[in-house]
């Protein structure tokens, strides 16, 4: 694989991911509170 | 080649935590320091040809054989519960510490078991003293959690028993079996038995869909607690996995989602504890789909990944630990700016930050590399993306994120005492200690630099849609605990009507046998001779037929059997 790819592959599959779990963050959301851990 | 007798080093700990949990103050505290120092020497003192055979009624178990990767296992063990130890050494209670010596034990003996009894049994040992360490953490949510973690380890201790039964009666021995399985219906018994094996080993490694035991009991142990948690259970069977189950292609689809859901769940979450112990689970889906790859440069790979993971695992742990302590906050969202007031474990976590993260010269790139590299000569470029992305430093840089920048929020927290900056060393020395400069080419070096590089662009770019809120995630055990429930009712109205009817029916046959005896036998209440003369040879007729059809039914049996 061409060097160059690897920033392109790092950049896309993180922005994937951050992506995945935005659209994860609205379907899990459970509305209690837990700050007591 | 000769057995040699040796000391297993289990034995160690095991007494220590017994006696930890009776001795006063300095016998405890001199266990802490001596067990775990015995248990090392212990380990370096094993060949390969050393044994610990015990007779227990007639049968021999084998409490110790060490295979390949056994001795690196039990020396990071060793050095975990050392720096374990020293964390709680002032702020964990006795039972917590004695818990965790005795769950030392159980990861020491299942890296060590000689056979599959020794294995069940050390598997079971450190599932009870996991759950007594969750059980006594003295969070407001511990011992229902502890109760949740014992019902799931029971079930995948109960499939691995019946797995490792399974094989013993196939193969009529209780050594260690290879197995390579694939997608496909078991046939035999001895597959159908590795199947449930694996399900067993799969509870213990918090795959899918077991994984929600992990973040629901870790994060309801107290803050030492979840140190020595997070180093045995998982780890130990990863162990087994990669004993039995190397070259399995169902580990590569089970390890890559155990990666991405990990990846996934670790970047939502706020909650300090739950991010580690996703981002544990997907470092564990890295470690799955090695060993169901299976090439040695993957197997080579994942071993030394187990052992820095460990290390790094610990030291973020660890840390996490402190700072919980120190601000008595739980959430990412509520911290900021600590490097000021803690900066020795504020090096801690970028440490095991950038260890999670593979950075070149840190142990764990080794392990990654060779995984990548296993990865991208298949067929399947996608898998090589998903690694990427589950392993992208966007997920391990959110604690370090959070915790370290921005504003100081608590300028009166305090760094932690001398002690745990000798955990910080130990597990630091785990997590970058078996570095070997030979196994670098600058090539590699520079293309997961490149990868690095792309990861922290994405990550800086879009920051801000990775704020924390205060909130908490649903899990996959929502299903089952949301859905449980009602099958419990389901099941609880099915056998009210069943009970019901079956009072109805033992009412009528009551009713009847009332009847038949109040006409059978009535006429003794005449009390004349001919009614007592009558029923007598009744009851006699009937003593005869009855001692008639079970003879011959015992006859008949005996016929059969011969």
């Amino acid at each position: 694989m061409n060097i160059i790819l690897y920033p392109i592959i790092g950049f896309c599959a993180t922005a994937v991911a951050i992506a995945l779990s935005k659209i994860l963050d609205r379907v899990l959301r459970d509305k209690k509170d837990h700050s007591d851990g | 080649m000769d057995e040699l007798i040796s000391l297993p080093p289990f034995l160690p700990l095991l007494l220590g935590g017994l006696f930890a949990a009776i001795l006063p103050l300095y016998g405890q505290r001199a266990i802490y320091l001596l067990a775990p120092i015995a248990a090392m020497m212990a380990v370096s003192a094993l060949d390969f040809d050393s044994v610990f055979p015990v007779t227990i009624a007639g049968t021999t178990v084998h409490f110790l054989a060490v295979q390949e990767n056994s001795k690196l296992f039990g020396l990071a063990f060793c050095v975990a519960i050392s720096a374990s130890l020293l964390l709680g050494l002032k702020h964990a209670k006795k039972q917590e510490m004695a818990a965790a010596l005795v769950a030392a034990s159980g990861g020491l003996g299942i890296v060590f078991a000689g056979d599959l009894i020794s294995l069940i049994l050390f598997w079971e040992i450190l599932m009870l003293a996991c759950a007594y360490l969750i059980f006594v953490g003295g969070m407001k949510q511990s011992r229902a959690a502890a109760k949740r973690y014992l019902i799931m380890h029971i079930l995948g201790g109960s499939f691995l028993l019946a797995g490792i039964a399974g094989t013993i009666t196939d193969s009529g021995i209780a050594a260690f079996p290879s197995f390579q399985l694939l997608f496909s219906m078991p046939e035999s018994v001895a597959e159908w038995s590795a199947w449930l094996m694996l399900m067993g080993v799969m509870v213990n490694l918090a795959a899918l869909p077991f994984s929600a035991w992990l973040p629901d009991s870790y994060s309801a142990a107290s803050p030492f607690g979840m140190v020595p948690l997070s180093a045995f259970t998982t780890k130990s069977a990863l162990f087994v996995l990669m004993q039995v189950f190397v070259g399995s292609t169902p580990l590569i689809v089970l390890g890559l989602g155990m990666l991405f859901y990990g990846a996934m769940m670790a970047l939502t979450t706020s909650h300090i504890r739950r991010h580690l112990c996703y981002a544990l689970i997907a470092q564990m889906g890295v470690m799955v789909m090695a060993v169901g790859i299976g090439s040695s440069a993957a197997m080579a790979g994942v071993a030394v990944l187990a052992f820095c993971h460990i290390g790094y695992n610990g030291l973020l742990m660890t840390a996490a630990a402190n700072i919980i302590r120190t601000t008595g906050k739980y959430h990412l969202s509520d911290l900021g700016g600590l490097w000021r007031q803690m900066p020795v474990t504020s090096g801690a976590i970028l440490l095991g930050a950038l260890c999670m993260a593979a950075l070149p010269f840190t142990g764990t790139y080794i392990g990654k590399f060779y995984i990548a590299e296993s990865l991208a000569a298949t067929d399947h470029p996608f898998l090589y993306f998903l690694f990427v992305a589950g392993t992208s430093i966007a997920i391990y840089a959110l604690f370090p994120w959070y915790a370290l920048s921005g504003k100081s929020k608590f300028p009166n927290a305090k760094e932690v005492k001398i002690e745990i900056h000798i955990a910080y060393i130990l597990f630091a020395a785990l997590a970058v200690g078996n570095v070997s400069i030979a196994e670098y080419s600058w090539v590699s070096v520079g293309k997961q630099l490149l990868l690095i590089a792309g990861s922290l662009g994405a990550f800086f770019l879009l920051l801000p849609m990775l704020k924390r809120r205060k909130v908490m995630l649903r899990d996959i055990d929502y299903i089952y605990r949301t859905a449980l429930p009602y099958v419990f009712a389901l099941i609880n109205q099915f056998c009210g009507v069943l009970a019901k009817e079956w009072l109805k029916f033992i009412k009528r046959l009551k009713a009847m046998a009332h009847q038949f005896v109040s006409r059978a036998f009535g006429i003794y209440a005449n009390h004349t001779l001919y009614g007592i003369a009558t029923t007598t040879a009744l009851i006699i007729i009937l003593c005869a037929v009855l001692l008639s059809v079970t003879s011959n039914v015992g006859d008949a049996i005996r016929v059969y059997a011969q």
